[in-house]
């Protein structure tokens, strides 16, 4: 039996007093990955923003099941390139308690290198982050997510920005972490062949539900038409999530 | 008391010691915030406290708090719910306050709200600066870590569990607190430089954001000795004496630090 981990129910999400979404219902349980794909403008970073409490604009009902450990990946974060804070301070924001953060300790910042050197950053602890490419600022971002063992990540399009060979291995990396670490994942994403190899669920969004349901059974070319107002072409991307994994 | 007598005792030090270190560690969140537009806004309406307080023989000091504390809590509760933006804001309703204020009052009281007087500061006024700073300065030291992610990230610091509304309003009233206790020495249209040109000038060089804060504090407190002392040689008024030289630390700062860029 899967466990649920989140219930959401005739959910209608607003924006400046417009309603984005509505009528949307579904459910996230333990070992997901579920995609959220949909044009732009479709309510898709408002839907995991208001799953997560970021955003109260919302009628419905949203249901967490469990209290798991949570995290967070933005599609993008606005900050001054040029404000002094150093990777190794962006984590100790999250791992550090009161005066540890005046002066981390080795344990720490120990911490905060072993999670860095498992997407292959480590050496970059005591950059700025204004000083990291779009790259290495996403594998922080991945890094730092994982930093108090979550059992759910919602990351909202964790390769916008990107050239597509590190995009290729931002999500190479994260179904590594989805196998090792046993994580449910929630992922909105404009790339569909990425929805193909990586999602075990799919939920399509123009203004309420288009389809949901593996993605290898609802993504149709008419569902396509449906949530993207026009033929998609490419959509027969039939690799197996259990036997086609990239590595 | 004339300002020479006044620099002889301990009300300097205390003085010194808690503005110069307490304005420039608030500064440094205001330049993380991109909020510098707010003490400005807050001097403004503390302006129209120190005239109604005058105009009905009120204690100064309480009219000072009780306008800034007020101004705090309004700023934080129309800033992301009016959808004119925070410039826009600062622009119509706080020179509205300084323009009243300015009306009510005579042109020597007036100049004196501008500019501060230093010699218009009793011991009360120390005694109430010096336990408010200590209290800002501990506050923002132990709770540094959630009062930078807070600014600097607020989504993340939600989904971490961190009350981000809580801390955005703490911010808002200690910033309040911090214009309120350095009025009466900088004045109203000068507070605002001691809070952000001290961390302007620690980040010129800063790497970390902990060095920021430790430079902030120590630049604060360089101004306000040096300023001070130049007033007493030079019987310059204080407020725009330490102001200048806060100025000429992020000159010399500036100019250091390209020098040593350009050889590296």
């Amino acid at each position: 039996m899967t466990d649920k981990i989140i219930s959401l129910k005739n959910l209608a999400v607003s924006f400046d007093k417009r309603e984005v979404l509505n009528n949307v219902t579904f459910e996230i349980n333990q070992g997901d990955i579920l995609a959220i794909i949909g044009p732009n403008g479709s309510g898709k970073t408002l839907l995991i923003k208001s799953i997560l409490g970021l955003n109260p604009n919302y009628t419905g009902e949203i249901i967490w099941h469990s209290k798991p450990e949570t995290s967070y990946v933005p599609q993008k974060m606005v900050f001054e390139k040029g404000f002094p804070l150093t990777v190794k301070e962006f984590f100790l924001f999250e791992i550090a308690r009161e005066f540890s953060f005046w002066m981390p300790g080795k344990k720490l910042e120990e911490e905060i290198k072993k999670r860095l050197e498992s997407v292959k950053i480590g050496h970059l602890i005591n950059h700025r982050l204004g000083d990291l490419s779009g790259g290495e600022l996403q594998r922080m971002f991945i890094a730092r997510s994982l930093l108090e063992n979550p059992k759910i990540i919602f990351f909202d399009e964790p390769a916008a920005g990107i050239d597509i060979s590190t995009e290729e291995t931002v999500y190479n990396l994260l179904y590594d972490l989805y196998q090792k670490m046993g994580l449910t994942m929630v992922l909105v994403s404009h790339e569909l062949s990425v929805v193909y190899r990586f999602a075990t669920k799919v939920v399509c969004l123009n203004k309420k539900i288009v389809c949901q349901g593996s993605p290898h059974e609802v993504l149709t070319p008419e569902t396509l038409k449906d949530i993207y107002g026009h033929h998609v072409s490419g959509y027969k991307h039939s690799h197996n999530l259990e036997h086609d994994h990239i590595s | 008391m004339n300002s020479i007598e006044l620099l002889n005792n301990l009300y300097p030090i205390l003085i010194s010691l808690s503005l110069g270190l307490s304005l420039p560690l608030i500064g440094v969140f205001v330049i993380l915030r991109r909020e510098a537009l707010l003490s400005d806004a807050l001097a403004h309406v503390i302006l129209l406290g120190i005239a109604l307080a005058i105009t009905f023989k009120m204690n100064i000091l309480l009219g000072i708090f009780v306008f800034a504390l007020v101004a705090g809590l309004l700023i934080n509760a129309v800033k992301n719910r009016v959808n004119l933006g925070l410039d826009a804001i600062v622009g119509v309703f706080f020179t509205t306050s300084l323009a009243l204020g300015s009306l009510l009052i005579s042109s020597e009281e007036l100049l004196e709200a501008f500019l501060g007087d230093i010699t218009q500061i009793t011991r009360g006024d120390v005694i109430i600066s010096t336990v408010l700073a200590a209290i800002i300065i501990a506050t923002l030291l132990i709770k540094f870590r959630e009062f930078a992610f807070t600014s600097f990230a607020p989504d993340l610091a939600q989904v971490d569990k961190i009350n981000v509304k809580k801390y955005e309003l703490a911010f808002v009233l200690i910033l309040a607190l911090g214009v309120a206790i350095g009025i009466k020495l900088v004045g109203t249209l000068l507070i605002s430089a001691l809070i952000i040109i001290p961390a302007a000038t620690a980040k010129i060089f800063s790497f970390q954001i902990r060095g920021l804060a430790v430079w902030s504090m120590l630049f604060g407190l360089v101004a306000i000795l040096a300023g001070l002392t130049a007033t007493t040689l030079l019987s310059s008024p204080p407020g725009p004496t330490i102001i200048l030289a806060s100025s000429a630390v992020f000159f010399l700062v500036f100019l250091v630090h390209s020098v040593f860029k350009k050889h590296n």
